[in-house]
């Protein structure tokens, strides 16, 4: 073992330690014994864990510290620290029987607040700190090649880069690539598409799994020859198979081929995006010359000891020689490497769960406030009983520790009640989110509660009870002992503080409900304006169908052209079919399609690829799906032949960003750098949505179906009445031409859209909720203000009552006093919402803006709320009888 | 019957593990390999602190006493802090060790681990 003097321990979490040890001669003791353990640990483990295993101590250290320091302040008197601190604790429960309306009050406000942030927390935790069950999780990295041009960083790899970068095994202990591979799974009662992926050797040792029956795909399958196994996953083989524990050794027919079947997957595995078969992915000397074309995704083990940067900074050298070998493809691109999950997980993902958190959080500030309200107005009742206390000699200390453990007691009391709000969040959400988005999301099906969220509700639990705790226990104790014992609580001078206290709180309440309000009427606003704005074409009334030709059955264009063809005539034959199309991506799916174009007259720079969206329609298809024909005209038969003259139809947006300012008709262009075919363009199409996210209204080109026939082929059928009662008719349709092709995604355009825009209205649901939890809590916190302000005031009121002033008077006094407190959370508040606008705009890709008109309206909705709160104070003020208000005293 | 003129300190588990802790690592009984030998033989994962403050309450309890040994670079310039029992702590083991087997005596059939 080499001692290695260049690591040492991290300064932060030596200066940790120090605080947490008081004692100095045990200071250097533990420091020394440290950083001794440390040297061993960082020659064994390397670097990176030993600093890791570092802060564990360090942590671990000064949480002792905080529970010796806990115990030493409850210790009174000298010794029996736990029996006073359960004396203590005893006598705060019975003062919550004591108030068992407030105590209730508490205790739902506490677990509505803190269930919002468990389950938050839960979804962090689950979708973004562990969402793979996967054991050496921490250790993996997600390589890729990112390009400005390409929206998709994950799977960016080219294979022939790949093959080149595994060479060299000392950057990286182990690889592995995969890629999609959807094919269709004939041999019983319907032909199913199946998706999955194809793997490379390394593949199933690295994400750690073990099968349920016979093996995985292994080095034994890399050989010539051997591509034709597959492992299956547990669903396939349950719902295709029966669960035949017989299945191994078994053929089965994928894409009109066979291949074997030679292991079931472990129960649960799924890895990547709910894939269902696996086959291997082998490098035939084509695939590994292939430095252009960028689709794998890649991961890789870390070396033990290496970090991230130095991987990085290893794969980046290697990297700069591929690129400079091979420049074709991969001119504009940067090795990145990423941690396994933050590589895996959905880009956007992080910005709209750390948003909910954020959300949860100030619910959670608005509950406390609330708390913190009813603590004081029971501090003011309690404030004789706190004095008699302090009369016979307690200390203020004490008074302090002992309504803290009152507030620590009910926080403690809330916590199963907030895993119960909690649970209902979890299963809300899984009820909210179709199960064909589920899939996608790693991590989701797992979610529920567990150790850590139960340890994290706690901890904010205690946080809470001391935030909403002390301010009124440090103002309950506060000495104004005699005036206190004298006038029995009806005091002007020391209320006067109290009550001061009490408004900025609702102040502070309002001024935090707003921007939340705003966040969730932005995400209202922008999911409606997804579903329901225009969309560029007419999603009502028409239905799609999609289906993929597999290469063995469909080997070439002439035989994808004619499928296309026998599909469309069968499909117009169909009864309550008006029009009827077929094309290649069609619009609000999840799929894309896009090429390099090059413009004619324009000098192209191989550095900056022109990337459009790139679709093959049949003729009639901008007429089926009612996109609009701006200029020109659509495609007919006669463009509709393999042997057509070349032609193709713009999107608006193409012809505006490549001819700015002139005529579109009758340019040419290239589709593909090396093509040699020029494409005239005859007419002009109005822009479409088709991903609000990351494809609105971008550059599209449409070609005739024939003269650029693809194995993706998607039916788009309109009808005048309900579109779902053509599925039948085209599946037969689809059967007739082909028996052994299954239909996927067989949807109408409104559901869709929907399957489209689901995370973002599931974002806005939540964001919505927030909202209205804040509303209430807010609403709350007025209205006991309010009513506490009236109840302090009857004597005053009364005497003004007798001096003349008329109801009218009263009920203006009273709720001036409370539109006055929203007003100025209001001001605050506006401050916040356009700062967390701001945020929200970039979380949701700059869909939505925040417009003055949400303002005014959530403006308008608090001093409504805060109104209303008001107003049953107020009428009770207005109902004070003067005389018996000022015999009262 | 007991017949000391002094009775032996009384000591808790921990402490107890610890003093067995510190002859089991003999010469090099420092806090390292203390808590080290106490988590092989014992399984218990016990806090560093928790060993401090064992250790800090034996000492007190004259039952172990200690030496400082050289700064050393492998500690970044700290000494180790050696510890050694203390024929009062000897006694003490003895004593908790022999209220054991008497209290343990007929229980055998009930105590011994059958594999």
């Amino acid at each position: 073992v080499t001692s290695r003097p260049d690591v040492e321990p991290p300064r932060l979490a030596e200066r940790v330690v120090r605080l947490a040890i008081r004692d100095a001669r045990w200071r250097e003791i533990t420091l020394g014994d440290l950083g001794e353990e440390f040297g061993a640990v960082l020659a064994a483990r390397g670097p990176g864990r030993a600093r890791r295993w570092y802060w564990r101590q360090a942590v671990g250290l000064s949480q002792e510290a905080v529970s010796d320091a806990i115990l030493s302040v409850v210790r009174v008197s000298g010794g029996r620290p736990m029996r006073t601190f359960i004396r203590e604790v005893r006598l705060a429960t019975r003062s919550m029987y004591r108030q068992p309306l407030v105590a209730s009050l508490v205790l739902a406000t506490l677990a509505l607040g803190l269930g919002a942030n468990a389950a938050t927390f839960g979804m962090i935790d689950h979708l973004l700190l562990k969402p793979f069950t996967i054991a050496n999780v921490d250790r993996m990295v997600v390589i890729s090649e990112n390009s400005t041009s390409d929206p998709f960083a994950r799977s960016s790899v080219a294979p022939g880069n790949f093959e080149e970068l595994r060479k060299d095994t000392s950057v990286l202990a182990r690889w592995a690539a995969f890629d999609g591979w959807t094919v269709n799974m004939s041999g019983g009662d319907q032909p199913e598409a199946v998706q999955g992926d194809l793997v490379t050797a390394d593949f199933f040792a690295m994400v750690g799994t073990t099968p349920a029956l016979g093996r995985l795909i292994g080095d034994a399958d890399m050989g010539p020859g051997r591509a034709r196994q597959v492992v299956i996953g547990d669903g396939l083989w349950q719902r295709r198979f029966g669960a035949d524990p017989g299945i191994v050794g078994r053929t089965i027919q994928l894409d009109g081929d066979p291949y074997t079947v030679v292991g079931v997957a472990a129960k649960n595995f799924s890895f990547p995006e709910g894939a269902e078969i696996w086959a291997p992915l082998a490098f035939t000397p084509e695939l590994a010359a292939d430095h252009a074309q960028h689709y794998l995704t890649v991961i890789g083990d870390l070396r033990p000891g290496a970090t991230l940067e130095e991987t990085q900074a290893g794969l980046a050298l290697a990297y700069e020689r591929i690129r400079q070998r091979y420049p074709d493809g991969n001119r504009d691109r940067a090795l990145v490497v990423r941690t396994f999950v933050r590589g895996m997980v959905d880009e956007g993902m992080p910005q709209i769960l750390v948003l909910w958190q954020a959300a949860a959080a100030l619910v959670l500030l608005i509950a406390c406030a609330n708390i913190a309200n009813l603590l004081l107005a029971r501090g003011a009742e309690r404030r004789r009983e706190i004095a008699v206390r302090l009369a016979v000699g307690a200390s203020r200390g004490q008074i302090v520790r002992q309504l803290l453990i009152e507030s620590l007691v009910l926080a403690t009391v809330s916590v199963p009640l907030a895993l119960g709000v909690a649970v209902a969040i979890f299963r809300a959400v899984e009820w909210a989110m179709p199960a064909e988005l589920l899939k996608y999301i790693p991590g989701f099906t797992e979610m529920g509660i567990d150790a850590r969220v139960v340890a994290f509700t706690l901890a904010v639990s205690f946080g809470t009870a001391i935030l909403f705790g002390l301010l009124p226990a440090l103002q309950a104790s506060r000495p104004g002992l005699v005036s206190a014992l004298k006038d029995g609580g009806r005091s002007v001078s020391v209320g006067a503080g109290r009550s001061r206290l009490r408004k900025m709180l609702v102040v502070a309440q309002v001024a935090v409900a707003l921007p939340l309000l705003v966040s969730a009427g932005l995400s209202a606003i922008g999911s409606h304006r997804f579903a329901n704005g225009p969309q560029g074409y007419t999603p009502e009334g028409t239905l799609r169908i999609r289906t993929i030709l597999p290469e063995k059955t469909y080997p070439d264009a002439a035989a994808r052209g004619r499928f296309a063809a026998r599909l469309l005539e069968e499909a117009r034959t169909v009864p309550g079919v008006a029009q009827a199309a077929t094309t290649t991506v069609a619009p609000s799916s999840s799929w894309n399609k896009q090429r390099e174009v090059v413009i004619d007259g324009v000098p192209s720079d191989p550095n900056k690829p022109q990337i459009v969206n790139f679709r093959a329609v049949s003729p009639g298809y901008l007429a089926t799906m009612e996109i609009p024909i701006l200029r020109g005209r659509e495609f007919d038969a006669t463009d509709n032949r393999a042997d057509g003259a070349r032609v193709a139809l713009v999107s608006e947006a193409f012809a505006r960003k490549y001819w700015p300012d002139q005529v579109a008709l009758g340019r040419r262009l290239k589709v593909g750098r090396d093509s040699t075919e020029w494409i005239t363009v005859v007419g002009v199409t109005g822009d479409t949505i088709d991903d609000w996210f990351i494809s609105r209204r971008a550059p599209t080109i449409y070609r005739p179906v024939a003269q650029s026939p693809s194995a993706s082929v998607i039916l788009v059928a309109r009808t005048d009445g309900n579109p779902e009662s053509l599925a039948d008719g085209l599946r037969q349709a689809l059967a007739r031409v082909d028996p052994d092709q299954p239909a996927v995604d067989v949807t109408t355009g409104p559901a869709a859209l929907r399957q489209r825009t689901t995370g973002l209205r599931f974002i806005a649901g939540l964001m919505a909720g927030f909202g209205v939890l804040a509303l209430v809590l807010a609403a709350f916190g007025i209205y006991g203000v309010m009513a506490h302000y009236v109840a302090q005031r009857r004597h005053e009121i009364g005497v003004r009552m007798a001096l003349g002033a008329s109801r009218r008077d009263v009920l203006r006094l009273t709720l001036g006093q409370g539109l006055r407190l929203a007003a100025v959370g209001i001001a605050l508040g506006l401050a916040f919402g356009l700062g967390l606008a701001r945020l929200m705009e970039s979380a949701l890709f700059g869909i939505v803006s925040a417009e003055p008109s949400l303002f005014v309206a959530i403006t308008a909705a608090l001093a409504g709320v805060a109104l209303g709160a008001s107003l049953l104070p107020a009428r009770h003020a207005t109902r004070v009888d003067p005389m018996v208000a000022m015999r009262e005293n | 019957m007991q017949s000391m003129s002094k009775p032996a300190a009384y000591l808790g588990e921990l402490e107890h593990l610890i003093l067995l802790a510190i002859l089991q690592a003999g010469d090099e009984a420092y806090t390292v390999p203390i808590r080290e030998v106490l988590l092989a033989r014992s399984g218990r994962r016990v806090t560093r602190g928790a060993i401090y403050t064992s250790l800090e309450r034996l000492e007190t309890k004259g039952l172990v006493n200690s030496r400082v040994g050289e700064p050393l670079a492998i500690r970044g310039g700290r000494a180790r802090r050696y510890f050694q029992v203390t024929p009062a702590g000897l006694e003490a083991m003895r004593a908790a060790r022999e209220a054991v087997r008497t209290l343990s005596e007929g229980l055998e059939s009930l105590l011994e681990r059958r594999s």
